[in-house]
């Protein structure tokens, strides 16, 4: 099935491309995106949150409607598709031919042809969207060329969003930058954190970064951690290293969360992330670790995620684990825990599988 | 011519014509008379005598005297006396009949002990180590030994310079003590008395430690917090034990166990400490000990993304939750209540949702698995939309726009919705009962290894916000 706003998408694109093209975007909705239908509810079959009065709508009152998310999944999968097609040496006229089109399709389309540009000619598109930098759709376009470029040159991004007026949009397109590096280049999104004055908008790209260079190289991120001025950040950075090499390697981050922690909110969280990530793991080993907490809220805690995750896994050799503890609160949360778990299994664990 | 010498009396002169000390001795004279010679020409006497009888080393002219006195005799010796008469014309007698006399010996002085230490008026705190030492003058004595004296108590002895002990332990009180010099064969002279005090040991002030919580402690509001001390008392009279939040008395707690619960306590970071009341108002406080109250527990935190004109609140009690929220998930840029963790890699959140309010376009409270913190990441999202419709939404690039669908109306609390991310896919799930699960959709997403996932609760409206409330919260993080 397809809504009328597919085909107003279709529509647009028809406009851009050749007829033939429509057929194979709505083939391309039903096989590409995972969209399955509810058997159970064949009759809503994914409808799509659609506009008041899609039809009659201006081009303002589209734009809105856009901002506020009201878009069909299969929507920006056709845009995505038409982008695709479109020689990146045509893009700068296609761009301008819609500019002025204030409808959802347009803009879904400019967002894709923006990226597609950016990613192939950087440089190209990012003069282009400078000089429409003023308008909304100019500071979508900067956004989408900054987050595009540095996620295949970051410092390049960097310095043209350093060349643009000093505004919002041009420190968040450098926020998102930040974060685009720091998928693939975290030691780089973490040199620019570094730079960002204090605030949350450092701190949590520091504690972000600092979690994807432990999964690269996990003793490089947990030495510069501890290079860090002892701080509140410092504590954010570690438990947020902590908890990333918990997947791969718990024993040496409850090592890193005991030792460089304190006392406090901080390290709870990282305990408890440890626990969960271990529990996935080794639960027996998991079990050993969370005894030697001491009789807390946060053994509490960590006891029924160990016997949550753990149930999942293996019911026998939990049962086996908690039935042996001694009486008293611990083995009370265990045993909930324990049964809990087996009323509403999770369904997920990836110890299972990773069996 | 011979004349009868008689001894008429000898006089002690210790120190006639100054007194000088031979081997610690005073020199003595002897006087002496005869009766007259019978010759008639007789002008003169001399006195001679010796230390042997018949030799007499020594004279002593007295002229025409029928007494004479001799000097410098030395103590302690036997000395034999003659007198002889001269004519005028030069010629001696003969000597006199000879006397003897025993010079009697000098008594020694008794030998002399002071003590040095300790000097009177000195004091010390129980228990005391005291230091007893005399000075001791012999005077030609022979010592035997110091013995040391608290009253007439004997205490101890020193047979040898310096004549010093230690009195160890004594115990509070006023003293007095003095040395006794024994010497020669059991001879004692004793010291001065010099008195002593030793002051009871000062009493320690009481101690007070907080046994909970304890420094660092965690706990998620309302907070029941038990504020409990361990005191010390060393003696004194314990009144109470009051607790402080900061400068703020909490309550106290006027017996043992020393214990009260701090309830409702709501999130925040808190410094308290107890003061303990003792004897007649004194007081002392233990040490300060921070805890913090969290609106959730570990591993949860919660954060308003983006601007928010409503600040968002959470409670949580165990694996229910209840969010407050304001904002919008839409567009390219989201304002929610975020209540989430950490997730490295694959992982899952499944949620009941009990209720979900809100009527408005972009009202949500459901699941989400998202990139970053930042209001323009990439997301994907289950949840409760407006007039309760089942939703899907996504943002597949930062900064990009946000798509969605809906499938089918939920009727919480009837209502489970779970994210599960497998490798780069992410999909959203549906259930009325928890057990029997449909898949809604699906998208492969190039995310970040490490990212969020939790709850959200959006309003529609950046300046309102509204409540949704999730229970049986699991995550496979």
């Amino acid at each position: 099935m397809f809504s009328i706003r597919s085909f107003r998408i279709a529509g647009l694109a028809l406009a851009l491309l050749a007829f033939s093209w429509l057929a194979g975007a709505e083939e391309y909705s039903a096989s590409d995106t995972n969209i399955v239908s509810d058997p159970q509810t064949q009759d809503d079959n994914l409808q799509p949150i659609v506009p008041a009065e899609p039809a009659t709508l201006g081009a303002a009152a589209s734009v809105n409607l856009l901002q506020e998310g009201i878009n069909e999944e299969s929507e920006s999968d056709l845009a995505d598709n038409c982008a695709q097609t479109i020689p990146v040496t045509d893009i700068a006229a296609k761009l301008e031919s819609i500019l002025a089109d204030g409808s959802i399709g347009a803009a879904c389309l400019r967002e894709s042809l923006v990226r597609r540009w950016a990613t192939n000619d950087p440089v190209s598109a990012s003069s282009w969207a400078a000089q429409i930098s003023q308008s909304s759709a100019g500071l979508d376009a900067v956004r989408q060329v900054a987050v595009a470029w540095a996620a295949v040159d970051f410092s390049a991004a960097g310095r043209w969003l350093g060349q643009l007026p000093e505004t919002d949009a041009a420190k968040e397109a450098m926020l998102g930058a930040a974060y685009e590096a720091a998928r693939d280049q975290p030691t780089v999104a973490l040199e620019f954190a570094t730079g960002l004055g204090a605030g949350k908008d450092r701190d949590n790209l520091l504690a972000h970064a600092a979690a994807q260079w432990a999964v690269l190289d996990p003793s490089a991120a947990a030495g510069w951690a501890q290079t860090i001025p002892h701080s509140a950040i410092q504590q954010q950075v570690i438990a947020s290293i902590s908890a990333a090499l918990a997947d791969t390697d718990p024993g040496a981050a409850a090592d890193l969360a005991s030792i460089s922690l304190s006392p406090g909110e901080m390290q709870n969280r990282a305990a408890v992330e440890i626990a969960q990530r271990w529990a996935e793991n080794s639960p027996r080993d998991a079990a050993a670790w969370i005894s030697m907490f001491r009789v807390s809220a946060l053994k509490d805690v960590a006891t029924q995620d160990l016997m949550s995750i753990w149930t999942e896994q293996d019911p026998v050799d939990a049962a086996d684990w908690w039935k042996r503890l001694p009486d008293g609160r611990i083995k009370f949360d265990a045993s909930r825990a324990y049964r809990q778990a087996l009323d509403h299994p999770n369904q997920f664990s990836k110890g299972r599988q990773n069996q | 011519m011979r004349f009868k010498l008689l001894l008429l009396f000898t006089v002690l002169v210790g120190c006639i014509g100054g007194a000088f000390n031979v081997s610690g001795q005073t020199l003595q004279s002897v006087k002496l008379g005869w009766e007259a010679s019978p010759s008639f020409n007789v002008i003169a006497y001399t006195i001679r005598y010796g230390l042997a009888s018949g030799t007499y080393s020594y004279l002593t002219n007295v002229g025409n005297q029928l007494i004479g006195t001799v000097n410098d005799l030395q103590p302690g010796s036997r000395y034999f006396f003659a007198v002889t008469a001269m004519d005028s014309s030069g010629n001696e007698s003969l000597p006199s009949g000879e006397v003897s006399y025993d010079v009697p010996a000098i008594p020694l002085l008794p030998p002399s002990i002071t003590l040095s230490s300790p000097i009177e008026g000195d004091s010390y705190v129980a228990p005391a180590d005291v230091t007893l030492a005399a000075s001791v003058l012999d005077n030609g004595h022979t010592i035997s030994m110091v013995q040391f004296y608290n009253g007439t108590n004997w205490v101890g002895e020193a047979d040898a310079p310096p004549y010093s002990l230690v009195w160890s332990n004594v115990p509070s009180g006023d003293y007095v003590v003095l040395g006794r010099l024994v010497y020669d064969s059991g001879s004692t002279v004793d010291s001065g008395p010099v008195s002593l005090s030793v002051a009871p040991i000062p009493l320690s002030p009481p101690s007070i430690t907080l046994s909970s919580p304890i420094e660092g402690d965690s706990y998620v509001a309302p907070a029941d917090v038990t504020l409990a001390a361990s005191v010390l008392d060393n003696g004194h009279t314990i009144s109470k034990v009051q607790f402080y939040n900061g400068t703020n008395w909490v309550g106290e707690a006027d017996a043992p166990p020393y214990s009260l619960v701090w309830s409702n306590v709501p999130s925040g970071d808190y410094v308290v400490l107890g003061r303990l009341v003792y004897d007649s108002g004194s007081t002392v406080d233990s040490d300060p000990t921070s805890l913090s109250v969290t609106m959730v527990g570990p591993p949860w935190q919660t954060l308003d993304i983006g601007n928010v004109g409503v600040e968002g609140s959470v409670t949580q009690a165990n694996d229910a939750f209840t969010i407050t929220g304001a904002g919008r998930i839409a567009g390219t840029r989201d304002q929610f209540q975020f209540v989430y963790q950490t997730l490295s890699a694959d992982g899952q959140i499944q949620a009941q949702v009990q209720s979900a309010a809100g009527d408005l376009t972009n009202n949500c409270s459901g699941l989400m698995i998202r990139e970053n913190l930042a209001t323009g990441s990439r997301y994907a999202l289950v949840g409760v939309g407006q007039n309760l419709a089942l939703r899907w939404q996504r943002r597949a690039n930062t900064w990009g726009n946000s798509f969605g669908t809906t499938s089918g109306t939920a009727a919480p609390p009837n209502c489970w919705i779970r994210l599960t991310r497998t490798g780069s896919n992410i999909s959203g799930y549906k259930s009325a009962d928890g057990t029997n699960w449909t898949r809604i959709a699906g998208r492969n997403f190039n995310m970040a290894t490490n990212a969020y996932v939790g709850m959200v609760v959006a309003s529609g409206n950046t300046n309102a916000a509204t409540t949704s409330a999730f229970s049986n919260v699991s995550v496979s993080p």
